[in-house]
């Protein structure tokens, strides 16, 4: 006889299943079972990883849910029901994803919500009901009412589903209760002449998986295992059973084994037949998807090619191949559907960028989608779209932050409706911290233990083999042999990327041609406007669902604020398509690493490295954005690559088939596409099978797979006659780089943007320093960092005064300089409609008097008037007056009065303040605007830091190598990178400019407490000046006593 | 005259002072630092001047801290504080009567009159200092004509000072505006104005100033003109209801301590009666001494006292002392001191007293007291604990789990009036204490016969079984892990029987009961 398991839950029950799907699928194949459904609660969420898992295990996946639906109370416990649905057709699973979507997006905010038996009525077509467990309907109407309210319960349910839809379901977990309710439930189906059904009501694979059901259940209700009680499992006996099993414990009954297989036939559903449709573009009459896209492609290519006609004829090769590819795939519409969002944000004068693999196509370039040109920089077309990949493109568009990118988002629920887009989910699994958290409170720790454990866990990442959660135990002193101590390390191992709750993707968005609603069920998300998909990314991209990711970048943002600013201030416009690409300036910035505030290349590591790559070409910053990165920087390739560009290391290459290859990086490979064009090279792979090659070693998912494509890869060199050495080294080349490796596209992308960047801050500081200002956070440097480096190239940076600042920082013309002036918004503690307020009252008439602002913005609050004067916006009040007076003025002003005296003003005006010292001033600026536009604090003590024979920054790069020097300065950056071996690296600031230490770990332990506290340093040590790069080794760490102003560091440790 | 009493860095002191009544030690040469925060950032909130001297300072963070291994560090306890606060007006109120707790660590009190009792000012603040260093404070004294010069004076200067009628303003003129006690706000905006000292507030013009900061900064500007005046809010201690004893000979006999505790319990009680209390707690402390001729094998110095404790409580609280002696004679014959009593101290926690009215039908329940008196009695027959540590007397309890006969024993409260809401079993099951050992025969795992070890000769026919009703449990560790396969069995003997069997985790069989 056999069985199949119809009702299962799995971990994306969230907390309520302890097995992934993937797990369910393949315990139910190894025990043979033909067939198993998953049931999640309220959701489909786990189904496209246990419908693929299933077909890889050639048994048949059945989808269902269990749909909860409100109870009333029983005995005063208010107690949730839940219908086990099964999808028997794809009109059931339609109406599933509906019923699901009708009663989630009820809920005003994210949450489990539930449905109605009259709503369950009105999806019921297509479903198959099974009377379920303990949890499910007959079970409530047999307690709230014993037989005679089941009887009528079982009335209701036919009614609704039809006598031949419903299954009495029975379970047997050798629980006494539990089988007095099957007693009845096979008195009620004999009487009602109903099919039993036999399942286990699975929650875990494996007897062992009850433990983290268990746990799951404490977390769940908050307890710890010793106070869950009868919460807990009662036994392990939720396990998939196999069909001996499940015949042997319903010998009685084989008929309800029977009818197991009945059923699983009866349900044809599976996930291939979704029934997605990506919307169709609306085109014009006699026009196909094919030719309209054609025709737009071609009328974009003749813009941007037309000036090379050389290129323009292999653009059009190129172009033909893509559309040929499309259209034998059937992309038209899915490039028609992005293309549309570049017109919108073009009409709105929204900034957008296609980056992602997207930049390897002609035709994205061509439709403006891109702005990188793939024929021009001779981009591999395979890396984006192959026929043999059968997968959806993937087009990421970096979009302005804020709310630029919200507007684009809108129109595309606008233009799909609310039921025909949504987000794509993010599936939060338990990693290490959360594991360790969530177990250590299961198993009843006390909260500094698990302060102690998780901070243990904090910094790990799974990088290796040997950073095994284990060893971090061991490390951290924890007695493994400890029962508790072992049994909490199996725990948190086990329950390792199970998931925990569903998030939202940052950017994925998915269309859908009428209803999505019919194809994946929707959740409101915590933004509101926004619906999320019980999908992520990757199971949309499997299913073949048309998936777009909206990302913010906030240099988009600053890029888009100049293009404003500079016809406003500078008299002229830019195109943001057509920088001049050798601009001198922009890469003799980059030679001196002179890149603060540029996108991607300000870090301290990347400015380290710039002298020594000393970018000439546009590519060359392509190669800069790419280098430091963990795949060149774990793959070894970034040393090799620096010392062959300086000329010190011969260019050779692992075999001369590799060379075209790899000639652009000088023999080091530092891109995906060239890992894809090696395995093409020397093993004779397709662009479509190298694509294999590179997602293969890319997941750690399976190393079966890893060592068959490997073997594979080996064959294709053994054919060209590449000597096993060479192999090694080729395939060690492919393997470091599958996982971490760059795409080059990716990267031209960003050095486009990173390029656009420097251009407007070498030609339009003001506009740009302006533009980065508005827009913080974002990028490595702190304002204030910001405002001193702009200061240093040459801008004046006006203070914020009340007559002059906008809320956001501007631009003043003064004499023929344009000037930066900080906006109303730097200020600490005062209120968006304050600033807003002080404004636009200010447009009508300008403020006279302290008394007037008040009276005349009523908004202000004491505290924010006086933070005014003492950051001295208010100076040029009263006729001119110092920060003190203010301040006076303020204390009055702010006092309320009647009526009668309100506008009486002070008979004695001067006020007994003194002004404020210097000192005073600086601590006042940085503590109301986070940084200062006058003197850095350094310069009032450079006579004595002379005297103290203290080297200014700007001074170190003229001293030679090995010379002892001291440094001083604020500190604005510490790093101690993972991967640094305990180094740590310190960039001090001073009125000149930036220097760099390098603290060794035994100077760090020595100094540990004065690095880690003071805000000025005084740093001695060798100097290392090489290349260029000038760092100090420190070998003395002492505090300087400059200023008490608090200003701050950007600290990764 | 006030005098004001301050002990700086308080935090550290009470802890110190705890350690000091503990320990003994030399304390204030001892590094300390006061941890304070959110458990996740703990910093440092208060430390002594020996831990400053090591580099510590406050604000840093833990992590920061931790870095000077010498220094102790301990996490800030409002217990020890208000201990602490609590010496320090004890010590106050031995010199005056006006006593007022200005902050944590800081009192003033009002000590016209005082130069009768203890001489000139000088000698007064002397005889103070020495009270609170015998209390293990190092504390600054202060004396002035009001008690805001005093009070701030005490807070800025180290050690004694004597300010002389008139020149108030010019001795706390140097001191900071950040020791008024003024919200930080206020601060702030006065230090945004550059006034930093008492000296900077004195010297602004007044009406200005009031029209900027209202009748609180007159005041303020008094207070640092030096012209304070205001009255003493003072203490008002709550009565604590402690009767010590020191015996002139250490006693070994329960009955002569007896005789003793019997004297300070109507002594303590009497007390109580006056102020219409009652108690239900009691606490005795008696400091044993130890028979050193057992230690002289030792080479180190073991301290020759140490403490004994034990506490008494009762479910309402009482006035009659009788009950509560009885208790504690029941309690000491249990838990005998073992040693020689060389002092007692008894508190009462005093507490009102409850009145209940019974109804007319109500059965009459066993008093309290002699409720209590019974439990005692029997505890000192069964003994406390049992071997898993589930107290012997008391009531049973169902425990929330799976596992099957697992109970506690809490504390016996009869509970009037309440019915269970478990329905009326259909079966009743006489559960065997212990389970009786069994041997079951079993075909495709299902029960067939059954044997007892009591009738080791005859096995019985199982002619119905029902079940395995399986749990499991315990997980967590192994040692705790336990499973149960429990089978209901209808046995043929002369009768038809109905039992309850089950298999443990080590595949025993017993019989759990019978249903009637």
């Amino acid at each position: 006889m056999q069985y199949a398991e119809l009702h299962a839950r799995s971990a994306f029950s969230f907390l309520e299943g302890a097995s992934s799907p993937e797990d369910i699928a393949i315990g139910a194949a190894a025990l043979g079972l033909p067939s198993i459904a998953i049931l999640d609660r309220d959701g489909v969420y786990g189904c496209p990883r246990f419908h693929f898992e299933a077909m890889k295990q050639r048994i048949k996946a059945l989808i269902g849910a269990e749909v909860t639906v409100a109870n009333p109370r029983i005995k005063g416990v208010s107690r949730e029901i839940r219908y086990a649905l099964l999808t028997e057709s794809q009109t059931g699973y339609r109406n599933l994803c509906r019923l699901i979507t009708a009663y989630k997006l009820r809920e005003k905010h994210k949450g489990e919500g539930h449905s109605s038996p009259d709503e369950i009525a009105n999806f019921s077509q297509g479903l198959i009901l099974l009377t379920g467990g303990v949890e499910g309907p007959l079970a409530a109407a047999l307690d709230r009412g014993g037989l005679a309210e089941a009887t009528s319960e079982l009335d209701r349910l036919i009614a609704i589903f039809g006598r031949g839809n419903i299954y009495v379901e029975l379970q047997r977990h050798f629980n006494r209760s539990e089988e007095e309710r099957n007693q009845a439930a096979i008195e009620l189906a004999r009487r009602f002449h109903l099919p039993l059904v036999a399942t286990n009501g699975v929650q875990y694979a494996k007897p062992a998986d009850r433990e983290i059901l268990d746990a799951f259940t404490c977390i769940r209700h908050k307890k710890t295992m010793l106070t869950a009680g009868t919460l807990l499992a009662e036994n392990a006996e939720r396990f998939i059973r196999s069909q001996e099993q499940m015949c042997a414990i319903f010998a009685d009954l084989p008929e309800a084994i029977a009818n197991t297989l009945e059923a699983a036939c009866r349900l044809n559903f599976t996930l291939s037949d979704l029934g997605y449709e990506f919307p169709a573009f609306p085109i014009p009459d006699g026009e196909t998807p094919n030719s309209f896209l054609r025709k737009r492609t071609e009328e974009g290519a003749r813009n941007r090619y037309s000036r090379n006609p050389e290129l323009y004829e292999k653009a059009m090769r190129q172009i033909d191949r893509e559309l040929n590819l499309i259209a034998k795939l059937n992309l038209a519409g899915y490039f028609l559907i992005v293309w549309d969002l570049i017109r919108f944000c073009s009409r709105n004068n929204i900034l957008v960028q296609g980056r992602g693999s997207a930049a390897n196509s002609a035709v994205c370039y061509s439709l403006s989608i891109t702005a990188v040109d793939p024929i021009g920089m001779d981009l591999l077309f395979e890396r984006f779209l192959s026929e043999e990949r059968g997968e959806w493109p993937d087009i990421d568009l970096d979009l302005p932050s804020g709310d630029q990118r919200e507007k684009v988002i809108q129109y595309v629920y606008q233009k799909y409706g609310r039921a025909g887009a949504a987000m794509t989910a993010n599936v939060i699994t338990y990693r290490g911290r959360s594991a360790a958290r969530e177990m250590g409170k299961v198993l009843g720790f006390d909260a500094a233990a698990l302060n102690k454990l998780s901070s243990l866990i904090g910094s790990f990442e799974w990088k290796g083999p040997g950073d095994s959660i284990e060893n971090q135990f061991k490390k951290g002193g924890f007695n493994l042999r400890h029962p508790r101590i072992a049994k909490y390390l199996d725990l948190c191992q086990r329950i390792q990327d199970l998931p925990r709750h569903l998030g939202q993707h940052s950017g994925g968005m998915i269309v859908c041609q009428g209803r999505l609603d019919s194809v994946v069920p929707l959740e409101p998300a915590s933004m509101p406007g926004r619906v999320v998909a019980q999908w992520d990314k990757t199971d949309c991209e499997a299913l073949r669902i048309v998936k777009i990711d909206l990302l913010g970048l906030g240099m988009m943002a600053v890029l888009e604020e100049c293009l404003d600013l500079i016809p406003e201030h500078y008299g002229h416009s830019v195109d943001l398509a057509h920088l001049p690409q050798d601009d001198s300036q922009v890469y003799e910035a980059l030679r001196r690493a002179d890149t603060v505030g540029w996108f991607q290349v300000e870090s301290e590591a990347q400015r380290a490295s710039l002298p020594r790559n000393s970018p000439r070409v546009f590519y060359d910053i392509v190669v800069q954005v790419a280098l430091i990165r963990p795949g060149p920087i774990v793959g070894q390739m970034t040393n090799p690559y620096l010392e062959r560009r300086q000329k010190r290391q011969p260019v050779s290459y692992p075999h001369p088939s590799l060379e075209p290859v790899l000639k652009r990086t000088l023999g080091v490979p530092l891109f995906q596409e060239q890992l894809l064009r090696m395995a093409m090279a020397c093993a004779n792979f397709s662009g479509g099978e190298a694509e294999e090659l590179r997602r293969a070693l890319g997941s750690k998912r399976s190393q079966a797979r890893m060592r068959e494509i490997e073997q594979k890869l080996r064959e294709g060199m053994t054919a060209n006659d590449i000597s096993p050495t060479t192999q090694d080294e080729i395939v060690r080349f492919i393997s470091s780089f599958a996982l971490y490796g760059f795409p080059e596209s990716h990267s031209a992308s960003f050095a486009l943007i990173a390029y656009a960047s420097g251009y407007f801050k070498c030609n339009y500081l003001a506009a740009f320093t302006a533009a980065i200002l508005n827009n913080q956070p974002m990028g490595f440097y702190s304002p204030a960092v910001l405002v001193r480096d702009a200061q240093r190239h040459g801008l004046r940076v006006r203070p914020i005064d009340i007559l002059k600042s906008e809320c956001r920082c501007s631009i003043e013309r003064e004499a023929d300089n344009v000037v930066l002036r900080l906006g109303l918004n730097y200020v600490s503690g005062l209120r968006q409609q304050t600033a807003v307020a002080i404004v636009e009252r200010r447009r009508l008439r300008e403020y006279r008097t302290i008394n007037e602002l008040k009276l005349r913005v009523p908004e202000l609050q004491e505290n924010e008037f006086s933070m005014l004067a003492s950051i001295g916006a208010l100076n040029s009040l009263n006729g001119g007056t110092h920060r003190r007076d203010a301040l006076w003025q303020v204390a009055r002003a702010a006092r309320s009065v009647g009526p009668l005296l309100r506008e009486i003003e002070e008979h004695q005006n001067n006020s007994p303040l003194a002004p404020m010292t210097i000192e005073e001033r600086l601590v006042a600026d940085y503590q109301g605007v986070g940084l200062t536009t006058g003197r850095h604090p350094m310069s009032y003590r450079r006579k004595e830091l002379n005297a103290m024979n203290v080297t200014p920054a700007a001074d170190l790069a003229g001293k030679r190598n090995g010379h002892v020097v001291r440094i001083a300065g604020n500190v604005i950056v510490k790093q101690r990178p993972g991967t640094a071996k305990g180094l740590m690296f310190i960039s001090l600031e001073d009125e000149t400019g930036v220097a760099r230490a390098v603290i060794m770990p035994d100077m760090f332990d020595k100094y540990r407490v004065t690095i880690m506290r003071d805000k000025y340093l005084l740093i001695e040590g060798k100097l290392q000046n090489v290349d260029n790069v000038v760092t100090v080794r420190a070998t003395h760490v002492a505090q300087l006593e400059i200023s008490a102003a608090t200003t701050q560091s950007h600290d990764f440790h | 005259m006030f005098v004001a009493i301050h002990a700086p860095d308080f935090a550290a002191q009470a802890v110190l002072h705890s350690s000091a009544e503990a320990h003994g030690l030399s304390i204030h040469s001892k590094p300390v630092a006061i941890l304070d925060g959110p458990l996740s950032l703990l910093r440092v909130f208060a430390l002594n001047e020996a831990a400053r001297q090591c580099g510590i300072s406050p604000g840093m963070t833990r992590i920061q801290a931790e870095a000077f291994p010498q220094v102790e560090l301990r996490q800030r306890s409002p217990e020890l504080e208000a201990s602490g606060q609590a010496a320090m007006v004890d010590c106050a109120l031995r010199f005056s009567s006006q006593v007022e707790a200005a902050s944590p660590g800081s009192i003033v009190l009002d000590a016209h009159g005082a130069d009768r009792l203890f001489g000139p000012p000088k000698f007064l603040v002397a005889t103070i200092a020495a009270s609170a260093s015998k209390l293990g404070f190092l504390v600054n004294i202060a004396i002035a004509s009001n008690p805001d010069a005093a009070f701030y004076a005490a807070l800025g200067f180290h050690g004694i000072t004597i300010i002389n009628p008139g020149q108030e303003a010019e001795w706390i003129a140097s001191l900071f505006l950040s020791l008024l006690k003024i919200p930080a706000v206020v601060l702030t905006r006065l230090e945004s104005m550059g006034i930093h000292t008492f000296h900077d507030l004195a010297a602004l013009p007044s009406a200005p100033f009031v029209q900027r900061f209202g009748q609180d900064g007159l005041r303020l500007q008094n207070i640092a003109r030096g012209r304070s005046h205001r009255e003493l809010v003072p203490v008002t201690q709550s009565p604590q209801f402690i009767e010590t004893h020191e015996f002139e000979d250490p006693i070994g006999d329960l009955e002569p301590l007896l005789f003793v505790l019997n004297r300070m319990l109507q002594s303590l009680f009497q007390k109580l009666q006056e102020r219409s209390l009652g108690t239900n707690s009691l606490d005795l402390r008696l400091q044993l001494v130890l028979r050193l001729d057992r230690d002289l094998r030792h080479d180190r110095v073991l301290p020759n006292t140490k403490l004994f404790e034990r506490s008494i409580r009762l479910p309402l609280p009482t006035q009659d002392h009788k009950t509560l002696l009885k208790l504690l004679h029941l309690d000491l014959s249990e838990h005998p001191p073992g040693e020689l009593v060389k002092s007692a101290w008894l508190e009462a926690h005093p507490s009102a007293l409850r009145f209940t009215q019974q109804g007319l039908f109500e059965r009459n329940a066993p008093q309290p007291e002699q409720l209590e008196i019974l439990l005692a009695r029997l505890r000192g027959i069964v003994g406390e604990n049992d071997r898993q540590g589930r107290d012997r007397v008391g009531m049973p309890v169902v425990l929330d789990t799976h596992s099957a006969d697992a109970f506690a024993v809490k504390k016996f409260q009869p509970e009037c009036n309440q019915h269970s809401p478990v329905a009326t079993p259909r079966f009743a099951l006489r559960i065997y204490r212990p389970p009786q050992p069994a041997k079951v025969k079993t075909v495709n795992g299902r029960p067939q016969a059954i044997g007892f070890d009591s009738h080791p000769s005859s096995t019985f026919r199982i002619i119905a079984a029902s079940g395995p009703w399986r749990t499991s449990g315990g997980w967590t560790e192994d040692s705790e892990r336990w499973e149960r396969d429990e089978w209901d069995i209808a046995v043929e003997n002369e009768s038809i029987q109905m039992l309850r069997i089950y298999r443990d985790g080590g595949k025993r069989w017993f019989v759990d009961g019978m249903y009637d």
